[in-house]
């Protein structure tokens, strides 16, 4: 037998051998864990009793049906102040819901989590804002080519219920419900339907100006600048009618808005309106707190469908925050918050708001009475007035007192908006009206706390009734009592004592046994 | 296969018949039992959190693997190559890799072991009354397990590379810290905000740490990460038995 020895370069060659060998072997393993991670060769089973890492199947079905990734860009910082931590909470749930898509169908989601801390982070995250047209925190955008969807916080993503500030009985800001996958699964639905409904806001007649008004005149200028950008946002198009500089309302218009004015529109201009209606064209009309209009033909077509403008303002008593009582006389009367009680739970535009106790604010609003229905026509409350509301009238001077005189003013309770629906001479599916007692919802001022409400009317108008129901899933919850019982102590005998001292005997018997031989 | 049970019994029995191992399992087992209950009562009764908690989302999981795996598998290779055992392992009518095999699955079953401990916690809480998610408890159980399998085969490539046991717990040590430190350079790397696919799908193909928690901790079984831990494993095993080759050529 001959002893075989290498010498330096062969045992080095052998050895560059061996490392190229072991590189190869790292390469082969990136090369696998790439190739098992297509979306195709890939799947995932959730053990868990609550399906916590699941998704709805409607929800799965949309990520899969996306032709490419959807962005998803998150906007938030964190907020000192009572609202803080639900809006924290918030966050967290919709991430790990976020995480959950991204791992159940990969490369259905492109997520960015914009961090607003540093001052590098700011500036990309005002690019990126400013590209996507968005100005208010927190939200959350999703985006597919140039179409995006703009998510709240509050009330798309979760309810945060606002607690009892009374000391009395307080109770902090809390999430009262989170349906983040439903408002992901509604973006993603819209993002992937074909239409993209068309909105005029009508002018020449005193509407509330729908270009972006500066922050700082926002106060004092008429305008519904922020409805136009959330309703882009909402995947609608947005432009503006002027009858005298455009004549007819276009053919590709779907819903004709009329916000706040107050001067009379002609007969000749309201002809091109009632033909738009004819051929199913959905009407918005939100009216001015001005006074009453000789020869406005846009009143007259609303009185000819049941809905009659009434002269004054709403007004409701307000709590004195010194005595706790109820009190009228002061301008603060004129705004309005209405509670969930009064908003119908008939009507899709109202009925989820009822759902979830929403409110609405209203300032200067005036009422609607409600006539029998004409024929071809069907009425639907949405709106009523507050509770011990009055319609405020003007003095002779034209001032207004904020308190009821009961020899010229009553408590009736009225309608703060109505819906209609008007069958077309055609026979086709009947035109939409809608008609809000007060522009002021639609202000730069309000329009981010009547969102929902407002979104949910240019949606019914537009007849785009995106909603999706994702099933509930019960939480799975194992507790045991940590303050009494045995359970914990017994626990804890097993975890710390038990188990340890039992490996800790076994060692020593082995030791033992092992020195007796 | 012979040759791998045979070497795997032979190693199963040198840790088990050791002190030192139970002693380990006593230190590991009490840290273990501690953290679980204090996490039990931190989360107000919550024994599903506990759990997960001690599978994977507390820094001890982490520091008792990345610790414990190089002691276990340090003497596996470079002490038996000090002492003279090795050749007289590699010239026995077994197989390198069997070798490796066997080594790597007595020290896996060190941890599977060690880990053991959480179901047997849910064993004695559904005796208790309180069913805990079995669903998530053995798909975390499973993961650790395979987590452990990974860790532990760096140790072994360590202790090929060699023959000193100490300068072998070093190697594997770092590397195993080099391991879990991979979503903090990514983070260094990339800014909180990343905009570089190919870096971060560079960086995902090495990322235990996130991939660990992104599923077997969660409760769900993902084909892509278990093929992750099983490539990397597969590639340390190969590294492993071609350095104990290399050895006959020295």
């Amino acid at each position: 037998m001959v002893a075989v020895t290498f010498g330096r370069w062969t045992r080095a060659s052998l050895s560059l051998q061996v490392a190229l060998v072991v590189l190869l072997s790292f390469v082969a393993a990136a090369l696998v864990v790439f190739v098992t991670s297509r979306p195709d060769l890939r799947w995932r089973v959730d053990l868990t009793a609550s399906g916590r890492n699941s998704l709805d199947p409607q929800t799965v079905q949309l990520l899969r049906d996306l032709p490419e990734s959807a962005a998803v860009d998150i906007f938030y910082r964190a907020a000192a102040g009572p609202l803080g931590p639900p809006l924290a909470e918030v966050e967290a749930e919709f991430r790990e819901l976020l995480f959950v898509a991204t791992e159940q169908v990969p490369e259905s989601l492109d997520v960015t989590v914009h961090d607003l801390y540093t001052s590098e982070g700011r500036a990309v995250a005002d690019r990126r804002m400013a590209e996507l047209e968005v100005a208010l925190l927190p939200v959350v955008v999703v985006s597919l080519g140039d179409r995006r969807v703009v998510l709240q916080f509050d009330p798309d993503l979760a309810s945060i219920d606002l607690g009892e500030a009374d000391p009395r009985a307080y109770r902090p800001p809390s999430m009262a419900e989170f349906r983040g996958e439903e408002a992901l699964a509604e973006a993603l639905a819209r993002l992937q339907s074909d239409a993209e409904p068309r909105v005029l806001f009508a002018l020449g007649h005193g509407e509330y100006r729908v270009a972006p008004s500066p922050q700082a005149e926002r106060r004092t200028l008429r305008g519904a600048g922020l409805l136009a950008g959330e309703l882009r946002g909402d995947g609608f198009s947005v432009g503006t009618w002027d009858p005298l500089r455009d004549g007819p309302v276009p053919a590709d218009c779907n819903v004709l808005a009329f916000i706040g004015p107050d001067q009379p529109v002609p007969a000749d201009q309201m002809r091109f309106v009632e033909d738009f209606v004819d051929r199913g064209g959905s009407l918005l009309v939100a009216a001015d707190a001005g006074l009453l209009m000789r020869d406005d033909a846009l009143g007259a077509f609303l009185e000819r469908h049941g809905l009659v403008l009434e002269r004054g303002i709403v007004n409701a008593p307000v709590r004195d925050p010194r005595t706790g009582n109820l009190i009228a006389g002061t301008e603060q009367c004129e705004l309005l918050d209405v509670d969930e009680e009064r908003l119908s739970g008939g009507h899709p535009i109202t009925a989820p708001l009822r759902e979830r106790g929403r409110r609405l604010r209203f300032i200067q609003a005036r009422s609607f009475d409600r006539l029998p229905a004409p024929a071809g026509t069907l009425l639907f409350d949405l709106v009523g007035t507050p509770e011990n509301a009055w319609r405020d009238l003007p003095d002779a001077a034209g001032r207004w007192n904020h308190a009821l005189d009961p020899a010229t003013e009553s408590r009736t309770p009225s309608h703060l908006a109505l819906a209609a629906e008007i069958d077309r001479p055609d026979g086709g599916d009947p035109a939409r009206l809608v008609a809000i007692g007060a522009a002021t919802a639609f202000d730069d001022e309000l329009v981010t706390i009547n969102l929902d409400f407002v979104r949910n009317t240019f949606n019914w108008l537009a007849d785009r009734d995106v909603r999706i129901r994702v099933a509930r899933r019960d939480p799975f919850e194992a507790k045991i009592d940590v303050q009494r019982g045995d359970e914990f102590p017994t626990l804890w005998n097993v975890a710390v004592l038990g188990l340890p001292g039992l490996c800790l005997a076994l060692g020593l018997v082995i030791a033992f046994a092992r020195r007796r031989g | 296969m012979n040759g791998t049970v045979a070497i795997y019994r032979r190693e199963f029995a040198g840790l088990f018949f050791q002190p030192l191992a139970w002693i380990l399992l006593f230190l590991a087992l009490g840290v273990n039992g501690l953290l679980f209950t204090l996490a039990v009562r931190g989360a107000g009764g919550d024994v599903s959190g506990a759990m997960a908690y001690n599978l994977g989302q507390s820094f001890w999981f982490w520091a008792i693997l990345v610790v414990l795996s190089p002691l276990i598998t340090m003497r596996m290779i470079s002490e038996e190559a000090r002492s003279g055992l090795l050749e007289f392992l590699m010239t026995a009518p077994v197989t390198d890799a069997a070798v490796v095999l066997g080594k790597l699955l007595a020290a896996t079953s060190f941890f599977a072991v060690l880990w053991a401990s959480v179901p047997f916690y849910g064993v004695v809480l559904e005796l208790l009354g309180v069913g805990p998610d079995w669903g998530h408890i053995l798909s975390a159980y499973l993961g650790s397990i395979v987590l452990s399998a990974l860790f532990c085969t760096i140790g072994l490539f360590a202790s090929a590379l060699t023959s000193t046991p100490a300068i072998a717990a070093f190697i594997a040590f770092v590397l195993n810290v080099g391991v879990l430190l991979v979503p903090v350079a990514k983070t260094l790397l990339l800014g909180v905000v990343s905009n570089d696919e190919l870096v971060e799908d560079t960086i995902r193909i090495v990322d235990a740490w996130t991939r660990y928690q992104s599923s077997f901790v969660v409760g769900a079984l993902d084909s892509a990460h278990f093929a992750f831990f099983l490539a990397w494993i597969g590639a340390f095993l190969f590294a492993t038995v071609r350095l104990l080759e290399a050895r006959r050529w020295r």
